[in-house]
């Protein structure tokens, strides 16, 4: 297995963790959540296969939803953007194949293309799982202040731990 | 087979993603109970419009056995209104009023029969029903339907009968305007079948278009109140002595399906009275 490999799945656990553990629990002004683990499902080389990717985003939203009780709301978000996370990066850049078996970063993708592709995968994810989990529109300004709220705290602790990550990686 | 296989496979991810959603969806409405009572209360409205509609276009197949039953349930209904009517007008004419409700038991029966041939383009129009002599119809039974007054039975086979239509030179039926005492004759013109003309009322007696026209129960083959038609004019012409009415029937002569058979259980009582009554009068006139 290759050194890179090991890492991204180190790396994916500790997220796992931190969103069970910590960021689960946190609700800034009681509005904003963050969903650390999306960082995982953002990062999977586009050379892995459909149905593995699949499987990853179902995994980690299923196991999410067992430590916080949501039982279905996570499952379903995470499935629906690991489904959706490749049309979302062609809006943004058509250098898939470049990139190959490359993890995604800003190092490899540059970080215009990876900020906006990172916001695009919060906003949506946030919409998805507050929709489920609220089922109704009949509090449309928490809603929205829920997703606004989420999606920028995603967007943030993100774009820190893609910092983190990346320190080492060359660039394309 | 293979074809199959290789179509699963080319689609795999595709049948992967849908079963991952409908598992989450599954998760979802069996672990949460605020989405599971939306997804019973959406559940419950579709799947109620789809069995409503399933249910008109079946029902549509049932409505023969339908009409069955709401035709005899109705012969049910017009025995014990008229059951009541009858017990209604013995209490307000008794000055005891400790006789017995039910001192007097039901006048008339009802027997639920079909037609199975019918005519209203003659001048002497005859029905034909599918009940005879084994289902205990006689002659000179009224026959009605849901509307109004048919005609009366004129010969009784054993299980078919023939039935002398409104429609008819020879029917005769004693009728009255509803909420008045004058007594006339309705009798059909020959002319149009949805029209009759109720003759020999006083030439006095003043009417309103649109009254109502009933049996006025003076003969033993209808009971009183039952529904004739509507006044749709007067004729002052008519006869010199008499003044007439035409009248809109309410029966659809040309339209007749399910009719009712009434028997009077005083039928003979009443015969027998009234040959008494001619037998005391004729040997009075000898006796002079």
């Amino acid at each position: 297995m290759k050194g890179s490999t090991i890492r991204f799945l180190v790396v994916s656990i500790i997220l796992m963790i931190l969103q069970v553990c910590v960021f689960s629990h946190i609700y800034l002004f009681g509005y904003a959540m963050a969903f650390v683990f999306l960082y995982i499902l953002a990062a999977i080389p586009f050379s892995v296969s459909l149905n593995a990717i699949y499987t990853i985003g179902f995994g980690c939203g299923f196991i999410i939803d067992i430590f916080t009780d949501t039982l279905g709301v996570n499952t379903i978000s995470a499935t629906l953007l690991a489904a959706l996370r490749h049309p979302i990066f062609k809006l943004y850049s058509s250098k898939t194949e470049d990139i190959g078996s490359l993890y995604i970063s800003s190092k490899t993708v540059g970080m215009a293309v990876f900020t906006k592709y990172i916001f695009t995968l919060s906003l949506i994810y946030c919409i998805i799982a507050f929709v489920i989990e609220s089922m109704a529109f009949f509090n449309i300004l928490r809603l929205t202040f829920n997703v606004i709220g989420s999606t920028i705290f995603t967007f943030i602790i993100i774009l820190a731990i893609n910092s983190l990550n990346t320190q080492n990686e060359k660039r394309l | 087979m293979r074809n199959l296989i290789l179509f699963f496979i080319r689609y795999s991810s595709v049948f992967l993603l849908v079963i991952y959603i409908t598992i989450g969806i599954l998760l979802l409405v069996e672990n949460n109970p605020y989405q599971r009572h939306l997804y019973l209360t959406s559940a419950n409205s579709v799947s109620a419009s789809v069995y409503k509609t399933a249910n008109n276009v079946s029902g549509y197949f049932h409505l023969k056995n339908i009409n069955e039953e709401l035709a005899y349930r109705n012969t049910e209904l017009e025995s014990e209104v008229l059951d009541l009517r009858q017990r209604l007008r013995d209490l307000s004419a008794t000055e005891d009023s400790l006789a017995p409700f039910d001192a007097n038991p039901s006048r008339y029966n009802f027997t639920l029969a079909h037609v199975i041939n019918n005519s209203t383009r003659h001048r002497n129009n005859y029905i034909t029903i599918d009940k005879g002599a084994l289902d205990g119809i006689e002659p000179e039974m009224g026959v009605i339907d849901h509307n109004g007054i048919i005609g009366i039975v004129e010969i009784v086979g054993p299980r078919a009968s023939r039935i002398i239509s409104l429609l008819n030179d020879q029917f005769r039926l004693s009728c009255k305007v509803k909420g008045y005492d004058f007594v006339g004759s309705l009798v059909w013109d020959g002319k149009n079948p949805t029209e009759a003309i109720l003759e020999e009322l006083p030439r006095h007696s003043t009417f309103n278009k649109g009254d109502t026209v009933i049996t006025s129960g003076y003969s033993t083959v209808f009971p009183e109140g039952i529904l004739v038609g509507t006044v749709l004019d007067g004729l002052k012409d008519y006869d010199e002595n008499f003044y007439a009415l035409k009248v809109k029937l309410f029966t659809n002569h040309e339209a007749l399906s399910t009719v009712t058979v009434v028997k009077d259980n005083l039928r003979e009582e009443l015969k027998k009275l009234d040959a008494q009554d001619t037998d005391e009068n004729n040997q009075t006139r000898k006796k002079k």
